[in-house]
């Protein structure tokens, strides 16, 4: 299997707001789409699912142009969308039967999913209640927003779909459900699905993607394996505390100090071998060294410079 | 439109349909509708019975009140089975009146005519060589009278030329000397209690009925599709239906509510009948239909009354579809919920424009000189003919090409706004901004973008 994205366009009015944008993926994974707002990440998700009507490109999977009412998609939205009035279980089932998902195995798989996502006391009302009077199915109205989300990512999965698209899947989750949501998303890559995420988590979006894309203002900006792009920029990123004031190192290496925490001072080098020599410096000096730490910059400090960067040449 | 356009209708149909009608407002609506429409034939049979004891003090009055038109006969044989058979019809006409005149009662009506005493017509039927003749006698303006009787002298022509060819034919014995001469008069008063006022009286009912449904099923339906706008499902549904199917399935599902709350108003009022049938020995239902009954319908040329009954679905159910497929696209226009009533001006606007154009029309035709350049007019507007002409087919007002052509007009603009949905409403779903204006849904259409920017 593969999704192939190629080239996608989308204007309003004289607008690129998604200028020919390409990405491809040949296995299956998670596949970052990373943008400011409006940098056209919804859009391209929009009209990967045939939402709203291509400007120009394609978007393949399997070799054929992806058609959702054919191919089955698990889509969890931005911006969350239950009805507010009516039943929960009505609306799983109707979802499911929009995926063509029969009544019993709906049933059944939103029983799975009740379970996983420890959602049955709102769903099951009436399991646990000794009461004689059933009580009313609960509304969506009726559910906080992290378990309006718990029960938009069972719409999302009750089909149980080859490929997901979540647009910011755990924004508004507390941590606790951001571990159960986390779970869930392993356990699909597990199972060999593609997975297109949209976020503004970048800590999330290392945890989980491979491959990434960044967007500004509707165009690629970055992309490639996350891995890779880091590899290029080089372990740049050093944290060193030590127990004395080691001030004058830096001052007389003219070093850039990002950042000055309790728990050690963050510095820019340009290279490994300027950071040996601030260590060799500090062994010579008789610095008693609490924390010595040299990475490569985070997609966080990746994502600023490419979108700062390209926003500052506009 | 293609045909995957409107795959998956039927969940979004079965969808919408079971969550109506579990919605409280539907239930409390349906609730009180049923509960009018119990009471209704108690409260009518009260009234009736109030206007009765008022009359009958009136006395002699009373008869001439309710005569709007008089038919009278005279020097004709009464074994002649066709002229009886007819006497028959045309006394069964509401509002008519038919007695035996002399002629000198003849010549003091004329003369009255002449002096300006009185505004009957007098009809004159004369058989010369065995061909009958009309002849029409009116003092004040015989144009105008003409027309007010227009249904009235065909139905009299139609009758009078059968009766010729079955004599000309030699079916019957035909009387050598056959002289019928009928008399039609009006005057301000009758007017309120003849058929006219009647007609009024049923149009203004039956618009304002349909009024009531158009505003809940287009209510329903516009506030549907905001919510689902508003509230993002309209992405998770998209994945799954396009665009159409949503829209054909809600319109359908609400039409489907609707139509089982007006056969829940009818099996009420039939129940409320038969109750009153049994408490008070008055049979409403049956006194409201053959008011119906009475009514002239024999200008159609089709006037078989199951035919009648399908032309006035069609025409009730054209008109439900057009006016929710407006509120459908007035739904689209909007983002949020709170502006739905903005957004649901459009649709208020074409629904007064046609009801109120109806109306207009029906108190011109009714009480006023009449004009039948504007009866046609609303018989042929797609916004004004599902309220004005369903009453015309059963009154008998309209004939044949005019309704055909008005059907047909109808559908088409039925057809023609689908598929103008078909172009605008995948690009309203997602719009979110101020509320779309009528101009901005055409601009829409033909650019496939409202402004310049997102």
């Amino acid at each position: 299997m593969s999704l192939i994205v190629n080239e996608l366009t989308k204007c309003y009015g004289d607008k690129k707001v998604v200028d020919k944008l390409s990405f491809k993926m040949d296995n299956p994974g998670v596949y970052a789409l990373l943008g400011t707002n409006g940098a056209g990440k919804t859009t391209t998700i929009r009209m990967m699912l045939d939402m709203i009507v291509k400007d120009g490109g394609e978007v393949l999977w399997n070799g054929k142009p992806l058609n959702p009412l054919e191919t089955p998609v698990g889509y969890l939205a931005e911006e969350r969308g239950l009805y507010p009035k009516y039943s929960l279980m009505d609306q799983l089932i109707y979802f499911a039967k929009l995926k063509n998902v029969d009544g019993k195995e709906a049933v059944s798989r939103i029983k799975y999913w009740s379970d996983r996502l420890m959602l049955d006391e709102y769903l099951y009302p009436d399991r646990n209640s000794k009461a004689k009077k059933k009580k009313k199915p609960l509304t969506a109205e009726q559910l906080s927003k992290g378990n309006q989300q718990k029960i938009q990512l069972m719409a999302a999965l009750i089909s149980d779909p080859k490929l997901l698209i979540f647009d910011e899947p755990l924004s508004g989750l507390d941590p606790v459900n951001t571990d159960l949501f986390k779970s869930i998303i392993h356990e699909e890559i597990n199972k060999g699905k593609f997975l297109i995420m949209s976020s503004h988590q970048m800590a999330t979006v290392e945890e989980f993607c491979e491959n990434i894309t960044i967007l500004n203002r509707g165009k690629d900006v970055l992309s490639g394996n996350l891995n890779d792009i880091k590899k290029s920029y080089g372990r740049v990123n050093l944290v060193v505390k030590c127990d004395e004031d080691f001030s004058d190192i830096i001052n007389r290496r003219n070093i850039n100090i990002s950042e000055l925490t309790p728990d050690g001072i963050w510095m820019k080098v340009k290279g490994e071998e300027e950071a040996a020599a601030i260590l060799n410096d500090l062994i010579k000096e008789g610095k008693t060294i609490v924390r010595y730490e040299l990475n490569e910059p985070s997609l966080h400090e990746i994502f600023v410079e490419k979108v700062g960067g390209a926003n500052e040449k506009n | 439109m293609k045909k995957i356009d409107i795959t998956g209708w039927k969940k979004i149909y079965s969808f919408t349909f079971f969550q109506t009608l579990k919605s409280r407002a539907y239930k409390i609506s349906l609730l009180v509708l049923c509960l009018v429409a119990l009471i209704s034939c108690p409260v009518m049979c009260f009234f009736n019975d109030t206007d009765a004891k008022v009359t009958d003090d009136k006395g002699e009055e009373t008869d001439n009140s309710s005569s709007g038109i008089n038919v009278s006969y005279f020097n004709y044989d009464k074994k002649d089975d066709y002229l009886n058979d007819l006497y028959e019809k045309w006394s069964k006409e509401p509002g008519i009146k038919t007695e035996y005149i002399s002629d000198d009662k003849l010549e003091d009506y004329k003369n009255k005519i002449n002096d300006k005493e009185s505004d009957y017509c007098i009809f004159v039927i004369n058989n010369v060589d065995k061909m009958y003749s009309l002849e029409f006698f009116a003092g004040w303006d015989d144009t105008l009278q003409t027309e007010k009787y227009d249904g009235f002298i065909n139905d009299m022509e139609k009758d009078l030329g059968n009766l010729q060819i079955m004599k000309i034919s030699g079916a019957k014995n035909i009387p050598e000397s056959v002289n019928v001469t009928g008399t039609i008069g009006k005057s301000d008063q009758e007017y309120s209690s003849g058929s006219d006022g009647l007609s009024y009286t049923i149009t203004l009912i039956y618009i304002v009925f349909f009024v009531f449904i158009l505003s809940f099923a287009g209510e329903s339906i516009a506030s549907s599709v905001v919510t689902e706008k508003s509230g993002k499902m309209v992405e998770f549904l998209m994945i799954s239906v396009r665009p159409m199917a949503i829209l054909v399935g809600k319109v359908l599902a609400v039409i489907t509510c609707v139509m089982i709350q007006i056969f829940a108003v009818f099996c009420s009022f039939a129940a409320s009948s038969i109750a009153t049938n049994m408490l008070f020995d008055r049979n409403v239902l049956n006194e409201t239909l053959s008011i119906v009954q009475n009514m002239n319908t024999s200008r159609l040329e089709f006037s078989a009354s199951p035919l009648i009954v399908f032309v006035v679905i069609l025409y009730f159910a054209g008109g439900l579809l057009l006016f929710s497929l407006i509120a459908s696209l007035a739904g689209a226009a909007v983002s949020k919920i709170e502006e739905l009533s903005e957004g649901i001006v459009l649709y208020t606007f074409t629904l007064i424009i046609g009801a109120y154009l109806a109306l207009f029309t029906a108190i011109n035709r009714d009480i006023g000189s009449g004009n039948s350049i504007l009866s046609e007019i609303c018989s042929l507007l797609p916004l004004s003919s599902p309220f004005y002409v369903p009453y015309q087919v059963i009154s008998g007002k309209t004939d044949a090409v005019t309704l055909i052509t008005s059907l047909i007009i109808l559908y088409v603009c039925i057809v023609l706004w689908i598929w103008f949905a078909s172009k605008v409403y995948e690009y309203m779903l997602f719009y979110n901004g101020a509320t779309l204006k009528l101009k901005d849904i055409i601009k829409i259409a033909c650019n496939g973008k409202v402004k310049e920017e997102k």
